[in-house]
């Protein structure tokens, strides 16, 4: 039950941070392997692996965005 | 034209500091000199050795190294013993070569492509630079109001504050896009001070290698809102390169305004020119599109092309 708590609050989170949820017309791909990524670590067990695995969704969106924002 | 109007329009010019040719874009000429160097992968760092040569941190893999006398280029893998890629490029020095791999390293790179040394960094970061002996790069996870950039020795535990750019607080984005709005771009400095700077932003951050820092403001670049930045797959820079002249007069490559027959092609489409006080000296809007300013001196300057060609800009 809790997992599945969880995995609603990410769900909402997503949808309602806008950074985060939109999956806009030009995305590009970097939000939508954000939100799978957010997925996945919902179906983690244990609660602080769980905690950890949302943190590197976050840095590995960052890297992604990187590149556009700062890449030569 | 009257005397009149000529001393009319003359001492108008001369009452704006900047000059009135400063305002209007003109037409650059770009020539290709040689090329390509480098395929369309994204360049995620780049180093000088203080004479003819320029190393790019290609694709997180290669290292090309150019050499804009010989006209000629070679490229090394980085011999990584997994998958990691690395981001970033710095020359310190002693000629040490440095750049991080993933996110948790800053390695040391050979000649040969070799891992010479690995230092742990203890924590996620973004980006990696260098000056004189120095690393300089972003930790992933500072608040907001704390510095962007630290630096330290290779091997020094204790880091210092690098620079006056601080952390930025975007309360209405999830925090890995605040972390992305907060990304921090250095180019070349060629008068002892170091430009960076923010990706919404057209001010550029001078930092001397001590830390100390002067801000300046590019008049004529545009300002970006962050969730256009975070949201567009190819995002309008006002700055994506700084190139600055032993003199002091700095080079800027922002986005501009890309044409529709080349718009997926890499680069940015305005130079700009700036004294040591950020007095406009001109722009000019670039025939293709154009990755990074690799050398410039006397009015003119050597770039990287978006088809990776090495070109040149002429006066």
């Amino acid at each position: 039950m809790v997992k599945r708590s969880l995995y609603g609050a990410l769900a909402v989170f997503a949808w309602l941070v806008p950074g985060a949820s939109i999956v806009h017309a030009q995305d590009d791909g970097c939000t939508t392997r954000l939100l799978m990524c957010y997925e996945r670590a919902a179906r983690i067990e244990n609660f602080w692996y769980r905690w950890a695995a949302g943190l590197d969704c976050e840095l590995d969106y960052t890297s992604c965005v990187r590149q556009k924002l700062v890449g030569y | 034209m009257g005397i009149t109007r000529r001393l009319g329009l003359a001492l108008c010019c001369g009452a704006l500091s900047s000059g009135c040719g400063a305002h209007q874009v003109t037409a650059a000429t770009l020539e290709p000199v040689f090329g390509p160097v480098v395929p369309t992968e994204v360049i995620s760092g780049r180093a000088v050795d203080g004479g003819p040569g320029v190393t790019l941190m290609v694709g997180g893999t290669t290292l090309v190294h150019v050499d804009l006398e010989t006209r000629t280029h070679r490229d090394t893998r980085v011999l990584l013993p997994d998958a990691e890629r690395c981001w970033g490029l710095a020359r310190l020095s002693d000629g040490a070569v440095w750049t991080l791999k993933g996110r948790d390293a800053a390695i040391r790179i050979g000649e040969d492509g070799r891992v010479l040394q690995t230092l742990p960094l203890g924590s996620p970061h973004f980006g990696l630079f260098g000056v004189a002996d120095r690393l300089i790069v972003q930790p992933a996870a500072v608040a907001a109001g704390g510095a962007a950039l630290v630096s330290n020795r290779p091997g020094d535990v204790h880091r210092i504050p690098w620079g006056d750019l601080v952390v930025r607080s975007f309360d209405q984005f999830a925090s890995g896009a605040a972390a992305a709005l907060n990304l921090v771009s250095c180019g070349v400095g060629g008068a002892g001070e170091v430009p960076c700077w923010f990706p919404d932003e057209p001010v550029v951050s001078l930092i001397r290698a001590d830390g100390s820092a002067r801000r300046i403001e590019l008049a004529g670049l545009p300002r970006v809102a962050p969730e256009q930045l975070i949201n567009a797959s190819a995002p309008a820079r006002p700055i994506r390169d700084v190139f600055i002249e032993v003199d002091g007069t700095i080079w800027v490559l922002s986005t501009g305004k890309p044409l529709d027959a080349a718009k997926d092609t890499p680069g940015g489409w305005l130079l700009a020119r700036y004294g040591r006080s950020g007095e406009p000296i001109d722009r000019r809007a670039l025939p293709e599109p154009v990755r990074l300013v690799l050398r410039a001196g006397g009015g003119r300057a050597l770039v990287l092309t978006g088809l990776g060609m090495v070109a040149e800009v002429l006066p």
